[in-house]
């Protein structure tokens, strides 16, 4: 798939990124925390599942978190998202404080600002994909004809337009999962949040998700993705790498030491086995 | 909403079909029982006013004897007060001095003869319907009241035969007729119309002294007025009988207001019950699309957002489904009417249903609208992050763990249903509580209907006497003296009282408390009340010609009570007397007194109680007494059961109050059944991993099924005996203001045990029968469905 020299692709427009006063808008940065923390109360005891987190990213990263089973990366992701409410630290997010907002205000943050890719796909089962996708573009977009024309471009980006009218029951778990990016991407996100996408899709439809989200960045897309795969970490260009909710490494893959993905591939495994994965 | 609200609302609905479709029909349901509890309740009111209108029915009455009060000198000074829109009369107006028969058959009860002028009637004209277009009776005709008609399966074409002084007059029935006075079923004895100048042709002129006027006036509401400016005039008490507007009106609409009031009541509860299954749906639905909702708001949508699409979901069931109860409850409340009409010799309801329909569609909606707002109320507390890693948290099972000892003994499906009990709290709480409600309207419409129709076994209680055989007095046609029938009486073997009676003996109440002066009908007895069965309430019957007993609405009207002296218009005469006791009386509507026959024996030493009332031994054959004394007297006495008039005139009600509660008993379980049906449903849906589990080590789904029904049964068991328990505390109060103002302040219930029995087991039965069908899902879930999750 060569999406980003798709002949019929459209390009996405976006807004002017009038935070960014100096900085390139590839540089710019979208998302920054500062010393974010998340306690949950546990029956016992609480459990700092995040602490101490200082990170900025930018809209041109493809940005990996790894690390073993209770690390806390999902818990990051979905703090970072507003999804989750943090215990203590800051959270910027183009440049506005999230982390004081209400749950309805963040809401309508992310009709616009956030896209979401979960392992488990939820779609509604009992609308096509179409409808699927139309139904969040529809808080951002009351124009049905424009709306509807946008999700059939998404859908044919991803190779899954002749499938737009069908139900999520008829649709492989890759082609599913495809239906859920495209939901995703909708409303020209300023970030898109990826929880285990391919967690629950073979090697082969993995792949072609992977290859999805590679090509939606190399067009600009900001992407936040946990795994464990390593094999989707590669796509990235930037790894963190977490443990007891703190992140103890980083890890950038797009410099000149990894031109290929096998390359990028044996680096990273290497860096991985030195942080302790 | 935007599109993607729409879409969702639509993806709700069509998601859940068969729940959603069980819901509807909660809905429906109790729109039907309600519209139709509306149209009874006003139904009659306009065909009555309507009627009333059409005939000229005359607001107030006087019925007098003309030695007393000048005829003429009383039509002049009607007619010439401001606010009277007509005067009649003044007509002959007698009372046949036995019961009537019809075909050979002794209907029981006596009649007011009444003359139609040639030219007919200016005021209080009879309606004919039955019996082609005639102006007036023609000779040797009568014309029929319709209530009457109706109980006594009377038709045109039939001879009636009069008791007059010479003897017998045998006369056609010409016309079955709607009498806007004395047509109600209440009234007795009612009035037939006979030809203009027959009257003289019948009775001797000393029978001849009453007198008819009918007063129309032009405002209903000034009845209490004008009726105090006669009074006034007259110096005192009217020495009569005048009947009024009100005892009119309520003679003809109690029934179906009673009914009507019931049938209210117990739609409010259907709704009540409608309302937690919505409610209880609505946050089973919540639990189960929790992770759909954590994504939803991932993608955007806020917390009123996902409220508003419930909501609408929830609205757009009651759009669809409230019109098709509505639909049902039109035939319904036809068919209501149909019947209390005709029962009441009313025809063509009009009942303005369109403006029932808004009502019940606004109160409905409104309701349901509430219900949702309240049970989605949780969903602002749902955390999006969790919803969407976690899902939403099913309880695990909470409920009633046997001692090992006793566990071992239970089947392995009552031991699992008893510990999955109140899985989850709220649904099964539902379900007991459904049962509760069911149960309690089933027992409350068994028990009072058993209550009407046993009357006659406990005619004491209802404010009647109670006589096991009436033995009448032709006086006229005999020589047969008072003390000689009573002598004769006590010889007959199986007779072990023999109480010398007068009913319809004419009071007047002089003006007083604000109240206008008023006729009263009561009852004198000679000798011991209570040995003929008459009760009290409080105190007791009269022993002496200083006491009274009052009915408890004449007592509470004018504010008396045991101990409080109250003045009686007799024969003319007033008379001071000591209030001994209060009594209830379903007759009347609770208006009465009752003396002793020497009250009246001082006041006309030729007084004879007309009536001797009989109870009899028990084993004691009526019919064969009655033969018997036929036998022996002749043509001296006439013989009859003692609740022949009883027993006529309740068939009537008893027979509406069945139809009625009979459609409600279907409603309330065709609503449980809903209920119980869709709580398995999202039962089998939620714990499909447990079930999943238990078939993977070996229970079949047949005894997994059996769980569900068990647990069905179970918590059916407690609603029904929380319903039960609900209904024996309430019930005493409920019906004392139900039926009150009627005359029964407190009601004598007659439980029929076995039905009551039947009623309760059949609710716990189909609650275990519809879990078992709804759990047919058990037999899909596979090993899949543990290893998906």
């Amino acid at each position: 798939m060569d999406i980003a020299a798709s002949p019929t692709l459209h390009p996405v427009k976006r807004p002017t990124i009038r935070f960014c006063a100096t900085d390139s808008a590839m540089n710019c940065t979208i998302l920054e925390t500062e010393n974010l923390g998340k306690t949950y109360n546990g029956a016992r005891t609480p459990v700092e599942a995040v602490r101490n987190i200082d990170l900025t990213i930018r809209r041109g990263d493809f940005t990996v978190v790894m690390g073993s089973s209770g690390s806390g990366k999902s818990t990051l992701l979905y703090l970072l998202s507003g999804l989750e409410q943090l215990t203590h630290g800051t959270i910027t997010f183009e440049d506005q404080r999230i982390d004081g907002l209400s749950q309805k205000k963040l809401a309508l943050l992310r009709r616009r600002g956030m896209g979401f890719v979960f392992q488990a796909m939820h779609l509604v089962p009992n609308l096509t994909l179409l409808e699927n996708i139309v139904v969040p573009g529809s808080l951002a977009d009351q124009n049905h004809q424009r709306l509807e024309r946008r999700a059939m471009e998404l859908l044919d980006l991803l190779e899954i337009g002749r499938l737009a009218h069908r139900l999520p029951s008829q649709l492989s778990g890759g082609e599913q999962q495809r239906g859920a990016l495209a939901r995703a991407l909708i409303n020209s996100p300023t970030m898109l949040f990826a929880d285990e996408p391919t967690g629950a899709l073979n090697s082969s439809a993995g792949q072609i998700l992977l290859d999805c989200l590679s090509a939606i960045h190399q067009r600009g897309q900001a992407v936040l993705m946990v795994t464990h795969d390593l094999t989707a970490a590669c796509r990235g260009n930037r790894v963190l790498y977490m443990r007891d909710g703190q992140i103890v490494g980083e890890k950038r893959l797009d410099g000149d030491d990894t031109p290929t993905r096998d390359a990028r591939e044996q680096a990273l495994y290497g860096w991985l086995t030195q942080m302790g994965w | 909403m935007t599109r993607g609200h729409w879409l969702l609302v639509r993806s709700f609905l069509m998601r859940h079909k068969l729940r959603n479709g069980l819901l509807g029909v909660v809905i429906a349901a109790s729109a039907m029982l309600f519209v139709t509890s509306l149209g009874v309740i006003s139904g009659v009111d306009q065909p009555f006013e309507t009627m009333f209108r059409s005939q000229a029915g005359s607001h107030i009455t006087l019925m007098f004897d003309s030695r007393i009060h000048d005829p003429d000198e009383v039509v002049r000074w009607w007619s010439q007060r401001e606010g009277v829109e007509g005067v009649q009369g003044p007509l002959s107006f007698v009372l046949t001095e036995d019961t009537v028969v019809v075909d050979g058959r002794d209907l029981g009860t006596q009649l007011w003869l009444a003359e139609v002028p040639l030219h007919g009637l200016s005021q209080d004209r009879p309606l004919v319907v039955s019996g082609g277009e005639q102006s007036a009776p023609g000779p040797g005709e009568i014309w029929f009241p319709s209530s009457l008609a109706t109980s006594q399966g009377i038709q045109v074409g039939d001879d009636l035969t009069l008791p007059v002084p010479a003897g017998t007059v045998t006369l056609r029935v010409s016309a079955v007729v709607i009498d806007p006075q004395f047509g109600s079923v209440f009234f007795n004895p009612t009035r037939a119309w006979v030809r203009g100048g027959s009257l003289p042709n019948l009775f001797p002129a000393s029978r001849l002294d009453g007198c008819l006027v009918g007063v129309r006036l032009g405002d209903s509401g000034q009845v209490d007025a004008h009726w105090q400016a006669f009074t006034d005039h007259l110096g005192g008490a009217f020495s009569g009988s005048p009947v009024f507007y009100s005892t009119v009106r309520a003679a003809w609409l109690g029934t179906s207001q009673m009914i009507g009031s019931l049938l209210l009541g117990f739609s409010l509860l259907s709704l009540l019950v409608a309302l937690f299954i919505i409610s209880t749906t609505v946050s089973s639905s919540i639990l189960a699309d929790t992770r759909l909702f954590g994504v939803l708001e991932a993608q955007g949508f806020t917390a009123g957002d996902l409220r508003r699409i419930y909501l609408v979901t929830t609205l757009a069931l009651t759009a669809v489904f409230v019109p098709i109860g509505l639909a049902f409850g039109r035939l319904t409340v036809a068919a209501a009417m149909t019947y209390l009409l005709a029962a009441m010799g009313l025809v063509d309801s009009s009942a303005p249903f369109s403006l029932h329909a808004l009502v019940t569609f606004g109160v409905m909606a409104t309701a349901i609208g509430a219900a949702v707002v309240f049970a989605t109320r949780k969903v602002s507390r749902i955390r999006p992050a969790e919803a969407i890693r976690f899902g939403g948290s099913v309880k695990t099972a909470t409920g009633w763990r046997p001692a090992m000892r006793f566990a071992s003994r239970l089947p392995v499906s009552l031991n699992l249903a008893l510990r999955m009990l109140l899985v989850p709290r709220q649904r099964a709480l539902l379900t007991v509580f459904g049962m509760a409600a069911t149960s309690f309207a089933l027992l409350f419409a068994l028990n009072i209907v058993n209550s009407f129709a046993n009357m006659g076994d406990n005619l004491g209680n209802w404010g009647f006497d109670g006589a096991e055989v009436r033995v009448m007095r032709s006086g006229k046609r005999s020589m047969l003296t008072h003390e000689e029938l009573q002598a004769h009486l006590l010889e007959q073997p199986g007779v072990r009282v023999a109480r010398p009676m007068a009913m319809l003996v004419e009071g007047a109440v002089p003006a007083r408390n604000g109240l206008v002066s008023r006729s009263l009908f009561g009852t004198s007895v000679e000798g011991d009340l209570s040995t003929i069965g008459f009760q009290t309430l409080s105190g007791r019957s009269p022993r002496d010609s200083t006491e009274v007993s009052l009915a408890i609405n004449t007592a509470r009207d004018y504010g008396v009570s045991v101990g409080d002296p109250f003045e009686l218009f007799l024969l003319g005469q007033p008379i001071e007397f000591r209030i001994c006791g209060i009594y209830q009386s379903f007759s009347n509507m609770g208006q009465g007194f009752r003396i002793q026959s020497s009250v009246l024996t001082a006041m006309d030493p030729l007084f004879e109680p007309p009536m001797v009332g009989l109870v009899l031994e028990p084993g004691t054959d009526r019919e064969a007494l009655i033969r018997q004394l036929e036998a022996d007297l002749g043509e001296a006495v006439d013989a009859q059961v003692g609740d022949l008039f009883v027993a006529d005139t309740i068939a009537a009600l008893t027979g509406a109050m069945s139809a009625a509660f009979a459609f409600v008993a279907l409603l309330f379980l065709l609503v449980s059944f809903a209920a119980v049906f869709t709580n398995t449903r999202m039962d089998v849906q939620e714990q499909r991993q447990v079930f999943g589990i238990l078939k993977t080590v070996g229970l079949t789904p047949g005894q997994l099924r059996a769980v569900q029904a068990q647990k069905a049964g179970i918590l059916a068991f407690a609603g029904v005996a929380l319903g039960a328990a609900l209904w024996a505390l309430l019930t005493p109060a409920l019906l004392s203001g139900l039926f009150s103002d009627i005359g029964l302040a407190s009601f004598p219930l007659t439980i029929h045990l076995l039905g009551s029995l039947l009623v309760v087991s059949a609710v716990i039965f189909l609650c275990s029968f519809a879990a078992w069908l709804s759990a047919n899902g058990i037999a899909r879930i596979g090993v899949r469905a543990l290893v998906t999750e």
